[in-house]
C-alpha cells in the first residue's frame, strides 16, 4: 500500500535550538497515525513542514508519494493547534470562504457548510457572528472548515482540547467514521490518553527525535502486561518496596504501576490488601504514556552517565 | 491568485458593511474642512472676543487719532481669504451699515507713573485687555509698549503699529498744512491681488483659497494614507492576535494574504474617495450653493481629484507595506506604537514641509523634497496642485515611488512571511535581519 506521508531526515534548527532532529517516518494510506509527545517536542514544528508553512532545513517531505508541492494543500485538511477564526464574520460566510480558499466554488461550499453544520448540530447559529459562539462551537467550526473539501489526508493538532466530553465524543465518531471511508489521519497530541485507542501506528516524539515507533499493538506487546492499574484508600507504603515495584505513576483517583522484571503480581496484591483497602486491581498492557516516561528515562540514562 | 482575490474580496466586505466606513466618510472631509475654516473665519480678526484697550498719549488729538485708526483698522480686517469678488458685492450690498469693530478703546492723557500703574492694575484685574503706552519721547522715538495680558495676539499688535504709524502721519501732515480730505487721500490703502496663471489663463481659484484648499486636500491626503495603512496593521495584529494565521497559511501563501490584505483595504480606500468625488461634483451643482457660499472659494478642479487618487495609491501601498511589517513583527497594538514613529517620522515631515512647498513650489528644496517617495505621495501632489511642474519632474517621481514600492513590497512580504508565526518577544534589528535571511 502507498505511504499518504513520508518524511525522511527532516531538520528544523531555529538558530542554535534543534527544533526537528533528522526525524523519519512513513504514514500509511488508511492508517491513524499518532506523533505523540510533550510540549515542546518538535511535533507543530514537523507539521509546518509537512503543510509548507516552513521548509526544512534538511530532509524531504513526501506527500502522495511525491516530493511537497503546494497543490497538495488541496488534498490535506490540517486543523492547527492554534485555532483562530476571523471574530467578526457571519459563520457560514466563514465557512464559505475557507472552502473557497481550499479550491471548491461558492456553492459547493455553500452545500457542504450545511451538511456538516447540520451533522454537528450548529445549522441554526451559520448567521450568528464567529464572536458571538461560545469556544466549543467555535472548535467545531474550526474542525467543519478543516473538513470541508473533504481531504484524503486529515492532519490534527490537539484535536481535543478544550472540548467538553459530549463535544469530543462527538467529533471522534466523526473521524472514526472518516477512517472508515478510508482517509488518513495523523494526530498530534501531548494528551496521549485522549488517542490511545484510535491509532493504529505511533511515534513518539522527544527533543525533535523519534525515540519510539510502531505499530500500536506491536509497541504494547513489547511491553507484555506487566503494568497494574489500582484503586485503593488507605497507607500508600508499598509502592515503595523496590522488589515489587519498578516504577509508578499517581493519578490521583488511580495508580499505575510497574512491576520489576519476574515479580508476582498476586505478592503484591498480598502485600497491599494487608496495609489497604483495594477496590480495583487489574493487570493492564502499560497506557502510551508509561510507556513513554520509560523510553525517554532510558534514552536519559546514558546521556547522564 | 484566485486566493489573493478571495482575502481582498473578504477584507473589503467586512470594512465597507461597517458603519464605521460611513462614518468617516462624511466626518473627515467635513472635520478637514471645518479645522482650516473656522480659524481662518475667526483668527484673522478677533471676532472671538470683545476687547477693551485704553491709548495713553501726551495729546487728545493723538489718542484719538489712535483710537479712530484702530476701530477703521480692525473693521477694515475682514478680508475673507475665501470670499471672491462675486460674493464681496453681495456683502457690499446687503452691508450698509459699516462692519463694527470688535474693540472699545478709550483715551487719556494722563501720563504719570500713578495712572500707568492704575491701568496696570485694570489689566491684571481683567477690566481691560491691554493699554498702549504713548509717552512724549517714545513719539520722537516712534516706539511704543504695548502692556496686555496675552502677548502672544500678533494680529492684535499689527494692527496697533498700524494705526499708530497712520496716526502718527496723519498728525504729521496735518502739521506740514494739509487739509484733512488731502491727508485721507494720500493715506488711502493699497491692496495687491494674487491672480493666478494657468496654462496662460488666469485662474478662477484666488491664490489664498489656492493655498487653504490645497492644504485641505494634502491634509486629507495624509490622513487618508494614514488611516488606511494603520488598517493594514491593525488587520495583520488582529490576525495574529486570533490566531487565525496559521489556518490561513494552511491554504494560501503568506504573499498572496498580504496582497490581498493590502489590495482590498486599499480598494476601501479607493470607494471612499471615489464617493468624495461623487459628493464634490454633487456640492458643484447650483443645489447645493448654499453650501458653497458657506465653504466659501474653495475650487478644487476635478484634475487634482485625479491625482490625489493617484497618490493616494501610491502613498497608500508604500506606507501599507511598511506597516503590514510591522504588524508581522509585533503581538499587539501597544507595542505597534513603539515601532509606528519609523513609519509615521517621515509622513509628518512630510506635512510640515508641505506648508513651506505650498509657498515655494518651484525652489530647489521643494523639487529636491518632492522626488523623495516617502513625501512624495504629499510633496508632489502639492506642487502640481499649486504650479504644474515639469512633465519629468511628475514621471521621475512616479518612477522613484514606483520602483520603492515593488522593493519595499519584497522586503515587507519576507519579514511579514517570518513574523506572521512568531509570537513573543518583539526582534531586535539583528534579528530581524536574520528573517529577512530566513525567508531567502
Amino acid at each position: 500500500m502507498q505511504n499518504t506521508v513520508e518524511l525522511r531526515g527532516v531538520t528544523k534548527r531555529y538558530d542554535e535550538f534543534m527544533a526537528v532532529d533528522h526525524l523519519s517516518f512513513e504514514i500509511r494510506e488508511g492508517s491513524v497515525f499518532g506523533m505523540l509527545g510533550p510540549n515542546g517536542a518538535g511535533k507543530t514544528s514537523t507539521i509546518r513542514m509537512m503543510m509548507g508553512i516552513t521548509l526544512p532545513d534538511e530532509g524531504e517531505v513526501f506527500c502522495f508519494g511525491q516530493r511537497f508541492e503546494r497543490k497538495h494543500l488541496e488534498k490535506i485538511g490540517y486543523m492547527p493547534e492554534e485555532r483562530g477564526l476571523y471574530k467578526k464574520m457571519k459563520v457560514f460566510e466563514h465557512l464559505v470562504f475557507l472552502g473557497q480558499l481550499k479550491g471548491l466554488s461558492e456553492s459547493e461550499a455553500r452545500r457542504r457548510s450545511l451538511d456538516w453544520a447540520n451533522k454537528l448540530d450548529i445549522a441554526d447559529w451559520g448567521d450568528k457572528k464567529v464572536e458571538e459562539l461560545s469556544k466549543g462551537m467555535q472548535q467545531k467550526i474550526q474542525f467543519i472548515s478543516t473538513l470541508l473539501h473533504d481531504p484524503p489526508l486529515i492532519i490534527m493538532d490537539e484535536p481535543f482540547s478544550g472540548l467538553d466530553p459530549a463535544n469530543a465524543v462527538q467529533l471522534k465518531d466523526v473521524l472514526i467514521g472518516l477512517k472508515k471511508q478510508g482517509k488518513t489521519i495523523l494526530f498530534s497530541t501531548h494528551r496521549m490518553d485522549t488517542v490511545e485507542r484510535l491509532c493504529d501506528t505511533i511515534c513518539l516524539v522527544d527533543h525533535g527525535k523519534a525515540v519510539l515507533m510502531g505499530e500500536l499493538k506491536q509497541v504494547k506487546a513489547s511491553y507484555g502486561k506487566n503494568s497494574i492499574q489500582l484503586e485503593y484508600e488507605g497507607d500508600s507504603s508499598f509502592l515503595q518496596d523496590k522488589s515489587l515495584v519498578e516504577s509508578f505513576n499517581d493519578y490521583g483517583n488511580y495508580v499505575e504501576i510497574k512491576l520489576t522484571k519476574g515479580a508476582d503480581p498476586q505478592a503484591l496484591l498480598r502485600s497491599i490488601s494487608s496495609r489497604a483497602r483495594v477496590n480495583k486491581f487489574e493487570l493492564v498492557e502499560p497506557s502510551l504514556e508509561a510507556i513513554f516516561i520509560d523510553v525517554v528515562k532510558k534514552n536519559e540514562v546514558p546521556a547522564n552517565a | 491568485m484566485r486566493n489573493m482575490l478571495l482575502i481582498m474580496k473578504r477584507e473589503y466586505l467586512e470594512r465597507v458593511r461597517k458603519k464605521s466606513f460611513l462614518v468617516t466618510t462624511i466626518l473627515v472631509p467635513a472635520l478637514m474642512a471645518a479645522a482650516i475654516w473656522l480659524p481662518i473665519k475667526f483668527a484673522s480678526k478677533n471676532s472671538l472676543e470683545k476687547r477693551t484697550i485704553t491709548v495713553v498719549a501726551p495729546t487728545q488729538t493723538l489718542a484719538d487719532a489712535v483710537k479712530n485708526q484702530l476701530l477703521v483698522t480692525t473693521s477694515h480686517d475682514d478680508d475673507n481669504p475665501f470670499t471672491d469678488d462675486s460674493d464681496k458685492k453681495e456683502t457690499a450690498e446687503t452691508a450698509k451699515t459699516p462692519a463694527v469693530s470688535p474693540y472699545t478703546v478709550n483715551t487719556s492723557t494722563a501720563l504719570d507713573d500713578q495712572s500707568r500703574q492704575q491701568l496696570r492694575d485694570d489689566v491684571s484685574a481683567g477690566k481691560i485687555s491691554g493699554f498702549l503706552w504713548m509717552p512724549p519721547d517714545a513719539v520722537k522715538e516712534r516706539k511704543f509698549t504695548y502692556f496686555s495680558k496675552d502677548a502672544t495676539n500678533f494680529s492684535e499688535q499689527v494692527s496697533l503699529q498700524t494705526s499708530a504709524r497712520i496716526a502718527l502721519t496723519q498728525q504729521d501732515l496735518a502739521g506740514r498744512g494739509l487739509k484733512d480730505s488731502e491727508i485721507k487721500a494720500v493715506m488711502e490703502p493699497v491692496k495687491v491681488e494674487a491672480v493666478r496663471l494657468e496654462k496662460g489663463k488666469e485662474s478662477k481659484t484666488s491664490g489664498i483659497g489656492l493655498f487653504f484648499g490645497s492644504l485641505m486636500m494634502v491634509t486629507l491626503l495624509y490622513v487618508t494614507v494614514l488611516i488606511y495603512g494603520i488598517a493594514v496593521m491593525r488587520s495583520v495584529i488582529e490576525e495574529k492576535g486570533s490566531r487565525i494565521m496559521e489556518v490561513m497559511l494552511s491554504c494560501v501563501t503568506p504573499r498572496d494574504l498580504m496582497g490581498g490584505k493590502i489590495i482590498g483595504v486599499g480598494a476601501v480606500g479607493l470607494t471612499q474617495i471615489a464617493i468624495w468625488i461623487g459628493l464634490s461634483i454633487a456640492l458643484s451643482t447650483p443645489a447645493v450653493v448654499a453650501f458653497k457660499s458657506m465653504a466659501g472659494n474653495v475650487h478644487i478642479p476635478v484634475s487634482s481629484i485625479a491625482y490625489f487618487a493617484v497618490f493616494f495609491l501610491l502613498g497608500y501601498l508604500l506606507y501599507s507595506a511598511l506597516y503590514a511589517a510591522i504588524g508581522a513583527m509585533v503581538n499587539s497594538e501597544q507595542e505597534a506604537q513603539q515601532i509606528q514613529f519609523i513609519v509615521l517620522t517621515p509622513l509628518i515631515f512630510a506635512m510640515v514641509m508641505a506648508q513651506v512647498v505650498i509657498q515655494h513650489p518651484s525652489s530647489q528644496l521643494a523639487i529636491w523634497l518632492s522626488m523623495i517617495p516617502f513625501c512624495a505621495p504629499m510633496l508632489m501632489f502639492v506642487r502640481i496642485l499649486i504650479e504644474t511642474p515639469p512633465w519629468w519632474q511628475i514621471a521621475l517621481c512616479l518612477a522613484l515611488m514606483v520602483g520603492t514600492i515593488w522593493g519595499l513590497l519584497i522586503l515587507c512580504a519576507k519579514i511579514y512571511r517570518v513574523g506572521i508565526l512568531m509570537y513573543g518577544k518583539r526582534p531586535t534589528l539583528p534579528e530581524l535581519m536574520k528573517w529577512l535571511k530566513y525567508a531567502g
